[in-house]
């Protein structure tokens, strides 16, 4: 491929993988072992209580624990392997933001198109002192992006940002 | 313009009782379709309680009447100074008040039922959630043309004291000077005739109408074997099974009429959907008007449009005809059914809506393409392979023979060269103002956006294509999200750099 009608030479262009990105806060891996473990103990329960109800077969119960053992082998993988790929970047004009184990995604959004920053805590958060970022871009919800397990301090620093350069852009 | 008084609440056009009763009577009998198979079961029912049942239905209907009466009664609507104000519901009441400036879309449309009572639809799209939105079942058209028009001066009335608080004298000069460059009266851009809407209806996809067959005749199907086992005490499914060997030229025959028949009904469904398609310029807007029992008007907005799309298959090459599918900015994910369709378009008609909607011309464009590569073969591959290996193991459930062995090889077939067409097919092109997506099979589909419009761009890579250096580059626009697959990393690296660098270099707002 040559991109030669593009006006501008492409390797000259900043590329997105250059810029240092910052990690999340890590005690919020804790909270999500927390909120899985919540599920997955309701999940397994049902299995193990099915054992001492006669009229469901013996072999439908294991069946099921061999598939959500494999189901929390997969997340488990995903929340240990993907902890460390959740990163974020700041840009002069643009917010990077990357995560994902199998399916490793990275997100460039322009300050110009956001529509709103919003700073959330959820109950389970609260204790763990954390925050989430969510930046809204216009149409759907697809394009919006949410940066989980920020410290307050971070949350406010990055909406204060995005914020400012949006205004800017609007002037 | 007429001089309405629109302040003072209105009702709807008289017969809009007529018409609230009847959409209502129809939904309510749809609901309850099951009530009509009783008779099939219980025999002499209309002797035993022929009146009851008479009595029933009149109180329901009369019941039915009532209620309609009320809600077009409790139905009023009317202009005030700030906004457009509704007042609905019979046992709930609800008042909902749009602001000027929160209008952004105004549709009337007419039905098979407003055709024959001689009134209009009229609705009020938002910018928002869907909620806000406003439908008004029966006005006269006149007067709905003049509510019409009384709210888009509003709005524009609107739209200009703000620019007043914002601009200086000089900005209102050109403000004055564009309206009058504006008040050019509304002109018809293009008219699909009889000949060309047979072609659009010929080169349709015939699946369509075929999936709509298999579905009602399966639902007849059952319907009807029912109704056989319920009261004849007849096995219809072995006695089938029993002679499916010597039936099998009946089958066939099946098999074709099946096709004829959903070639029709494609053909048909596609002539009364877009029977005598308008597409009308006025202003900077273009409004596109369709159908013959159900007459619809949608509006086309310069400043709304994200994607513009043109979609061609082999038969509509050689009929030399394109169909236009263009995507307005929304809350939503836009569906398939939210697009606007301009069907039939000719290649001059379609270079003059392009210009006039982007302002340059479609064929001086010229692309960078990016294509993706090979490998996406397999994604594609393994997905049908699941298909077919649910199909197997039915199959082989069911009654297997080589029939239908036979049948899923050459399904297998068709997928693998779909799939490879699929892949041929995908490919991003980028020029210095617009984004070039083609993607399609058989049909060959381009998806044009102003890179302006773009929300956020990203690079999604699953673990294979991680460990094999590729990676799916999905677009994020205000009515959906575009994906192309399997680029090299390098290539969608380089791209989302562009386009980002694009993005943040202008000073054109997305709207």
């Amino acid at each position: 491929m040559n991109f030669e009608n593009l006006e501008v030479h492409l390797d000259e262009l900043p590329d997105f993988k250059s810029v240092e990105l910052n990690s999340i806060q890590k005690r919020y891996k804790k909270l999500i072992w927390i909120n899985e473990g919540f599920v997955f103990t309701l999940l397994f329960a049902i299995p193990i209580v099915a054992f001492f109800i006669e009229t469901v077969p013996v072999w439908l119960s294991f069946v099921v624990l061999g598939i959500l053992s494999s189901i929390l082998a997969v997340r488990a993988t995903e929340i240990e392997k993907g902890f460390p790929l959740r990163l974020f970047g700041i840009r002069q004009y643009d917010i990077i933001y990357q995560s994902g184990f199998f399916y490793f995604t990275e997100t460039v959004i322009p300050y110009n198109r956001i529509q709103h920053v919003e700073i959330k805590q959820g109950p389970l958060s609260r204790f763990f002192n954390l925050y989430s970022l969510r930046l809204y871009t216009a149409g759907a919800s697809s394009g919006d992006l949410i940066i989980d397990g920020l410290d307050k301090e971070t949350a406010q620093k990055l909406k204060a940002k995005v914020l400012a350069k949006t205004t800017i852009v609007d002037e | 313009m007429s001089n309405i008084d629109f302040s003072i609440p209105r009702l709807q056009s008289f017969n809009g009782i007529f018409l609230i009763f009847f959409t209502d009577l129809i939904n309510r009998v749809r609901q309850n379709i099951y009530i009509l198979a009783i008779p099939f079961f219980k025999k002499n029912l209309l002797q035993d309680y022929g009146t009851y049942i008479i009595i029933g239905v009149i109180l329901f209907v009369v019941l039915q009447f009532v209620f309609s009466y009320l809600s077009y009664k409790k139905f009023k609507f009317s202009i005030q100074e700030d906004a457009f104000h509704l007042d609905q519901g019979v046992i709930k009441l609800s008042h909902i008040e749009i602001p000027f400036e929160r209008i952004q879309n105004i549709n009337l449309q007419q039905n098979f039922f407003q055709q024959i009572l001689n009134v209009v639809g009229f609705e009020i799209e938002t910018a928002g959630e869907g909620t806000a939105e406003i439908k008004i079942k029966a006005l006269s058209k006149d007067f709905a043309q003049s509510l019409k028009d009384k709210l888009i001066k509003e709005k524009e009335r609107r739209g200009d004291d703000e620019l007043q608080i914002l601009d200086d004298e000089s900005a209102l000069d050109s403000k004055v000077s564009e309206r009058l460059k504006r008040s050019e009266e509304p002109s018809l851009l293009f008219k699909l005739n009889f000949t060309t809407l047979l072609k659009v209806g010929i080169s349709s996809n015939l699946f369509k109408g075929v999936g709509l067959l298999l579905a009602f005749l399966a639902y007849a199907y059952n319907f009807v074997r029912d109704f056989l086992t319920q009261i004849y005490d007849l096995n219809l499914e072995e006695d089938f099974t029993n002679r499916i060997p010597e039936t099998l030229t009946f089958i066939l025959i099946l098999i074709i009429s099946v096709i004829f028949i959903g070639f029709f009904i494609t053909v048909m469904t596609t002539v009364l959907k877009y029977f005598d398609l308008r597409v009308i310029k006025n202003q900077e807007n273009f409004e596109v008007e369709y159908g013959l029992f159900k007459r619809i008007n949608k509006v086309i907005k310069k400043v709304k449009t994200q994607i513009f799309e043109v979609r061609t298959n082999p038969i509509k090459k050689f009929f030399k005809i394109k169909n236009i599918y263009v995507s307005q900015a929304s809350s939503n994910q836009i569906s398939e059914k939210q697009k606007i369709g301009i069907v039939g378009v000719s290649q001059p008609n379609l270079d003059t809506l392009f210009r006039s909607l982007f302002n340059v011309n479609l064929s001086e464009q010229v692309y960078s393409v990016c294509k993706s590569q090979a490998r996406l073969f397999f994604r594609y591959f393994y997905q049908r392979l699941a298909i077919i290996i649910l199909l197997s193991f039915s199959a082989y459930a069911f009654y297997f023979n080589w029939v239908s062995g036979i049948g899923i090889f050459l399904l297998l077939v068709l997928f693998v060269f779909l799939s490879i067409l699929k892949v041929k097919k995908s490919s991003i092109g980028i020029n210095p103002t617009f984004i070039n997506l083609r993607d399609g099979s058989i049909e060959t589909n381009h998806s044009f956006v102003e890179i302006y419009k773009l929300q956020s761009v990203r690079l999604k890579r699953n673990v294979f294509q991680q460990y094999n250096g590729h990676a799916d580059l999905i677009l994020e626009t205000a009515s959906g999200s575009l994906v192309i697959e399997y680029l090299r990393i390098e290539e969608a690296r380089k791209i989302l750099n562009y386009l980002i660098f694009k993005v943040e270099s202008t000073d054109k707002d997305w709207i």
